[in-house]
């Protein structure tokens, strides 16, 4: 814990200097508000609509949650499905694989045809971002049961369903949660493009309107509370990883 | 050690042909004949790729023979068949166990482990000299130790016979010679019908009651020694004229 508050430090002294250096740079400058404002600016803004920032940030965190936890339910039961079986693996990776190079956004439209406007384009947005890395993960785990250690079970006489319960899963338990660290960012990148797309609120939404309105002082705001937002999400991952299978970081 | 009645392995003309994915056959194994009588230290020796560890795979009826028959206690072998403990050049422990659960894991696949079975266990470790690690994650532990680990856990279920792939191969010297102490003593303790794939001339030769060597590609056995010096044999028996004809007899015949 110690060495995390170290990184933690330096990470602030570091963004501190850089708050600043933006903050001399505008003053020197004399760059307009409307092009680039000073991060006195920006919290100046923050403060002024802290009420309704607040609300809508609790709109786009609750529908990041929404999407992650569906997109990690659904993703861990078919990486299993996949890594087990031999069939599924065959049907449904490669379409797998064509569906995660689509850009996900561009279903946000067809999501509103079929859910109107509000927040279900956006939360199966962010879904269908951060259902693939937890696939891809969770098979890539279960693919690496040693050989050797497969024909130990076999014969000691363990089916393949017993091969999987005890070596198989605690396997990719790591990489499940490494990958949750990626779909929790992919659930808020979904939730804050459906937001601009397609919502009445969350902070995607303030930033549109702040940017059509040329409020920049606004939308820099939104942009810095997403900033930390995501920060905060990989950071959370990190540490839930490290609890959820402490033996996969031994060497740290 | 015993060596009446049928042998406990028998392999007949036992041949072994491979189709790789581009549709082309390699024989790993032609015409093998031996036999393992039951309590015997038998070691199978050879250059790399000669089809050591398919015989292996054979005997434990992970895969079947293309040509020949292979018996277990007089039966062909058709899957694997009960009484089978394995041992590999990684110790391939779980990292998520402990050590005594590790032991445990070849229980688990046929019952709930009882307090009976962790007692087994303990001893078991006991016997080579971890008695304190039982609750030490793996991943503490130095690679001999694992590889002890990985002996108790191959021998938990008391099996009739020990199949050891290269046990010792990723060890240091000294370490490897401290298990060859581990694995006399165990034989002495648990009778268990042993055999061995090496590449190492010393451990054939410390180890065996029987040793026999292999071909290159495709395998097959061209040479067959016995040392018949007493078990459990010690350390200073490496430095006997006989150990190293023995050595030297073997080499001759892996070199041609």
């Amino acid at each position: 814990m110690r060495k995390t508050t170290i990184v933690l430090l330096e990470s602030v002294v570091a963004l501190l200097l850089a708050l600043m250096l933006w903050e001399l740079a505008v003053r020197i400058f004399q760059v307009p508000l409307f092009i680039l404002p000073p991060p006195s600016a920006v919290v100046q803004a923050a403060y002024a609509s802290a009420p309704a920032l607040s609300k809508h940030l609790a709109t786009t965190v609750l529908g990041t949650s929404v999407s992650l936890v569906a997109a990690a339910l659904a993703g861990l039961a078919t990486g299993l499905l996949v890594g087990y079986s031999q069939a599924a693996s065959r049907l449904l990776y490669p379409l797998l694989g064509g569906l995660h190079a689509l850009p996900m956004s561009a279903f946000i439209p067809i999501f509103v045809v079929w859910f109107g406007i509000g927040p279900m384009p956006k939360i199966l947005a962010g879904a269908l971002i951060a259902f693939f890395p937890v696939v891809v993960n969770v098979v890539t785990g279960l693919r690496t049961i040693e050989p050797e250690l497969w024909d130990m079970l076999k014969v000691s006489g363990a089916t393949k369903g017993q091969i999987y319960r005890k070596v198989g899963i605690p396997r990719a338990m790591p990489y499940f949660f490494a990958s949750l660290k990626v779909a929790g960012g992919g659930s808020f990148i979904g939730n804050v493009v459906g937001e601009m797309i397609a919502s009445g609120s969350g902070l995607g939404y303030v930033l549109i309107i702040a940017t059509t309105s040329l409020d920049m002082p606004l939308a820099f705001t939104s942009l810095t509370i997403l900033l930390i937002l995501g920060m905060f999400i990989f950071m959370a991952f990190e540490v839930i990883e490290r609890k959820a299978a402490p033996w996969a970081f031994r060497h740290n | 050690m015993s060596t009446d009645g049928t042998p406990l392995v028998e392999a007949r003309h036992l041949g072994l042909r491979y189709v790789s994915e581009d549709k082309e056959t390699f024989e790993a194994l032609r015409d093998v004949n031996y036999s393992v009588a039951a309590g015997e230290f038998l070691t199978f020796i050879g250059p790399s790729g000669c089809g050591k560890t398919t015989l292996l795979k054979l005997m434990s009826g992970l895969i079947g023979p293309s040509s020949g028959r292979i018996l277990f206690r007089g039966k062909d072998i058709s899957g694997p068949p009960p009484g089978i403990g394995m041992a590999f050049q990684d110790p391939l422990l779980l990292p998520w166990r402990n050590v005594v659960d590790n032991v445990l894991l070849p229980i688990e696949i046929v019952r709930r482990p009882t307090s009976k079975d962790r007692d087994k266990a303990r001893n078991l470790l006991a016997s080579v000299g971890l008695k304190g690690f039982e609750r030490s994650a793996s991943w503490q532990l130095s690679g001999g130790m694992r590889q002890r680990v990985s002996l108790c856990r191959a021998l938990i279920r008391d099996p009739e016979i020990l199949l050891m792939d290269e046990p010792f191969a990723a060890l240091d010297a000294f370490t490897r010679e401290e298990l060859w102490g581990v694995l006399q003593e165990l034989r002495v303790k648990i009778q268990c019908t042993m055999v061995l794939i090496t590449h190492q001339l010393n451990e054939a030769t410390f180890l065996s009651d029987r040793i026999l060597v292999m071909s290159r590609r495709p395998g097959h056995i061209i040479y067959e020694d016995i040392i018949s010096a007493p078990s459990p044999r010690p350390n200073e028996y490496t430095y006997t004229p006989e150990f190293i004809a023995h050595v030297n007899a073997i080499r001759r015949r892996i070199e041609h």
